[in-house]
């Protein structure tokens, strides 16, 4: 089976260029295996991020024909095409400067405000909070909702799903006191056209747009409508 | 600053490696006081085994089970480490586990609960009592995404997808470390006054592994270089349930909780055969004794078409499987197998590392201003780790080597750095670079085939003679390694500098291993079957002037002679 990659290294290419390779397939071969083989045969040096291999760490999606999607969990095809990430600079490659979205996660202030001291002992959380917190708190940072957002890509004021995961991570979050919807607001929070693109490739099913209707929503109730 | 070194961090306390026991130690050197810089090979939180861990965190709260006693965690804890383990590390494990555990809910993780204030706890091989502390199978990401909270609350440097190469020393004190950074190519130079270790293990070194990309053994060998001690190297554990098919996902962690949730072991016979080899524990035993199981019924012909046996969880109700087991379900959909309905075929894949940097009570290795934790650190689990203390020891030893490097730092100030040291190891990077011959990998596919069939589950005299042979004309051709010379995200330049690593850390395992002339916990051999009373030792290694050099010592007993 043949792959198309897409080589790039902006420190010397003026261009992106297009290249194919003959891949020797096995059954539910994973995108990562083929690029792993194509490295190993050809000497390519393909630069491409993996860790886990198992879903888990986020750190290898790419776009197979336009669609973001994990390197380790999706089977490759015949004819497939295979693209960095879109919405971030390229490294080189695949490989994508995930690294550019760390000043605004940081402005977002990603983590706990409490609230007054906090208890010794086993902290008092009820069940059903825990299980409102499984969802938002699933996501494996992978940037596949990020590189597929249509609002995101039109403008960047949109901070993007997964900034927004992050905030309502914390405001599902019962021990959390800081005003996470002002910032949600300040972020783009009305930008978003719930289309559904984010919650079609999350990789963990999170449904990012049923998080920013819920963010609206107690936007909403505290009268704070733009 | 040196002509050759692209550029230059200075901080108090370096910590190598973004894993659990890295982010711990990073946020407690900060606590106190410390300038801290984490260097991180991959992504910061997701290039390590830590942020896999499925199945749980071992901490003796005895919510489930109120019979449960940190002595019992103790002892489960020696029992199966099989008398190896260094008994006053594992009263630190066992004593801290539950306020480390505790910590992480004050960093912002949540653990599932059975009632608002009691955390669920599960059975776990080896454990008598219901101990693991959980959240679904996805408990590591839990711990980590807590601990990278912390990071951001606390402010602290993380650089990313650098690898550290070397330890520099002053006056046989380590007093910083060169570094490849894989996004711009530079080679880099951090001064620090501590530096603390925590790269994890070294499952790469086998074909069949559980472990992500980046678990090359970098700490062994950095720790090794610097003149450090690495204890237990032939203890490595090969986790009874990995994947076998298809070849995409060969090796990848069934995770115990499986059998924790009610999983069974059948071979193709439809046996439950590991009543035949542990009636009592049966599936919970001890990860050694459950893989020297499969193995023999594997290799006795009692294998499924696809060289595994069966894991069952079919009996166990959707809804369970669905919420405790959420990861498997998806895993083995992923390759059209639905867990639900059908049953897993599984067998044994290269998981962790029990040895690694040898360690006092304050995490301080043999070399001044050297400190390790987590994989990296031997010491605590001795011939046979028990699942879900190992998560339980990234925290608590994690917080103790950052507490101690940052002690350290506070009382001195930077070492000179010797130039003749930096252009040597500039000159072993880049040598790659000019050399014409075989890629990096065909070397490293060789190694791990001839670690896993030769100083594998079984070894031998005769294999572990073979596969030494083997490494060591490995590592003359590693002489002929040529690759791409380019900045950006050259990765057959890092796959070539973590093969040195590999192939050094393998010789110390085989080495291990041919010394220890009996069996016991995760070290089997073929020619000497059995447990030796006289080898209440543990194997310690070094280098020396005309190579590897190798000792035996007595473990440290606190609490309970064998
Ligand atoms: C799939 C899986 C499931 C597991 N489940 C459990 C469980 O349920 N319970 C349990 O107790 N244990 C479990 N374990 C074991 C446990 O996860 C590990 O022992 C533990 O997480 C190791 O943590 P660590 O911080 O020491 O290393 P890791 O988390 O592996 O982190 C190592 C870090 O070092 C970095 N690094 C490596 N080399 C270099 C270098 N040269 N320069 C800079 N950085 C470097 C890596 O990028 C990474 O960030 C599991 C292991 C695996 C593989």
């Amino acid at each position: 089976m043949r792959l198309t990659i897409f080589r790039y290294n902006p420190q010397v290419d003026e261009k992106p260029r297009y290249e194919s390779y003959e891949v020797e397939h096995h059954p539910h071969m994973k995108i990562i295996d083929a690029l792993q083989q194509i490295n190993e045969r050809y000497g390519a040096n393909i630069a491409y991020r993996s860790s886990c291999r198992a879903g888990q760490c986020g750190s290898c999606a790419v776009l197979a024909n336009r669609k973001p999607v994990l390197a380790c969990r999706t089977d490759v095809e015949d004819g497939m095409l295979l693209e960095p990430l879109r919405n971030l600079p390229v490294i080189k490659d695949l490989a994508v400067a995930l690294q550019s979205a760390r000043p605004r996660i940081a402005s977002l202030r990603p983590y706990l405000h409490r609230g007054g001291s906090t208890p010794g002992g086993v902290e008092r959380i009820e069940l059903s909070r825990l299980r409102a917190l499984e969802k938002p708190k699933a996501c494996i940072e992978c940037w596949c909702c990020m590189s597929s957002c249509p609002a995101h890509t039109h403008t960047k004021e949109f901070a993007g799903p997964a900034l927004f995961r992050l905030l309502s991570r914390f405001v599902h979050d019962p021990r959390d006191v800081l005003d996470r919807l002002g910032i949600a607001v300040s972020e783009g929070l009305y930008l978003c056209t719930t289309c559904g693109t984010c919650r079609a490739v999350c990789p963990q099913q999170i449904d990012v747009t049923e998080e920013i209707r819920q963010l609206r929503h107690r936007v909403y109730r505290r009268e704070l409508m733009p | 600053m040196p002509e050759l070194v692209d550029d230059v961090y200075q901080c108090d306390v370096l910590v190598v490696g973004g894993g659990g026991a890295g982010a711990r130690a990073a946020i407690e050197a900060r606590r106190h006081g410390a300038d801290v810089l984490v260097v991180v090979k991959g992504l910061f939180g997701r290039s390590g085994c830590t942020v896999m861990a499925e199945g749980g965190y071992n901490a003796a709260f005895s919510f489930v089970d109120p019979s449960d006693s940190r002595e019992h965690h103790f002892e489960d804890t020696i029992i199966g480490g099989r008398w190896l383990n260094n008994q006053k590390l594992v009263e630190i494990l066992v004593e801290h586990a539950p306020e480390r555990l505790i910590e992480l809910e004050r960093f912002g993780a949540v653990f599932d609960r059975v009632e608002p204030e009691k955390y669920d706890q599960r059975y776990f091989g080896g454990q008598r009592f219901r101990r693991t502390v959980h959240r679904g199978d996805r408990t590591g990401h839990e711990m980590m995404s807590a601990l990278k909270e912390e990071v951001y609350r606390l402010g602290i440097d993380v650089l990313e997808e650098v690898a550290i190469t070397r330890l520099l020393l002053a006056d046989g004190a380590v007093a910083g470390a060169t570094g490849l950074d894989l996004i711009h190519g530079r080679f880099l130079l951090f001064r620090a006054k501590a530096v603390v270790l925590a790269t994890g293990g070294a499952g790469r070194v086998y074909a069949i592994t559980t472990n992500p990309f980046q678990k090359t053994g970098d700490g062994y060998a950095l720790a090794y270089n610097a003149g450090a001690e690495l204890i237990d190297m032939e203890m490595v554990q090969f986790h009874p349930t990995g994947m076998v098919y298809p070849p995409s996902a060969s090796g990848l962690l069934v995770t115990e909780a499986v059998r924790g949730e009610g999983g069974k072991l059948y071979n193709a016979l439809g046996e439950r055969f590991m009543l035949r080899y542990d009636q009592e524990r049966a599936e919970l035993s001890t990860r050694d004794v459950v893989t020297k199981a499969i193995y023999r019924e594997i290799a006795e012909g009692r294998g499924t078409e696809h060289g595994g046996v069966y894991l069952d969880v079919t009996h166990v109700p959707d809804e369970v499987i669905e919420q405790k087991l959420g990861t498997m379900l998806s895993q083995y959909l992923d390759v059209g197998v639905d867990i639900r309905r059908e049953p897993m075929q599984v067998s044994p894949s290269a998981h962790h590392f029990m040895g690694g940097v040898r360690i006092d009570p304050e995490c301080r290795s043999s070399v001044p201003n050297l400190f390790a934790c987590g994989e990296c650190a031997g010491g605590v689990h001795g011939a046979n780790r028990l699942g879900g203390n190992s998560l339980a020891e990234t925290q608590v030893f994690g917080a103790i080597a950052g507490r101690s490097a940052a002690l350290t730092a506070s009382k001195r100030s930077h070492a000179r750095i010797d130039t003749a040291a930096l252009e040597e190891e500039h000159r072993r990077i880049y040598r790659f670079e000019s050399g014409k011959g075989e890629l990096p990998y065909t070397l490293r596919a060789e190694l791990q085939r001839v670690m896993w069939e030769k100083v594998g589950i079984i070894r031998s005299r005769q294999s572990l003679e073979e596969a030494l042979r083997k490494i060591s004309e490995l590592r003359q051709r590693v002489e002929q390694v040529g690759v791409e010379s380019g900045l950006r995200y050259n990765l057959q330049l890092l796959t070539a500098v973590e093969l040195e690593n590999m192939l050094l850390v393998a010789e110390m395992i085989a080495r291990s291993a041919l010394l220890r002339t009996e069996s016991r916990g995760a070290h089997y051999r073929s020619d000497y079957p059995e447990e030796d009373p006289r080898w209440v030792k543990n194997i310690v290694v070094s280098r020396a002037d005309g190579g590897m050099l190798l000792r035996t010592a007595d473990p440290v007993i606190t609490k309970m002679p064998p």
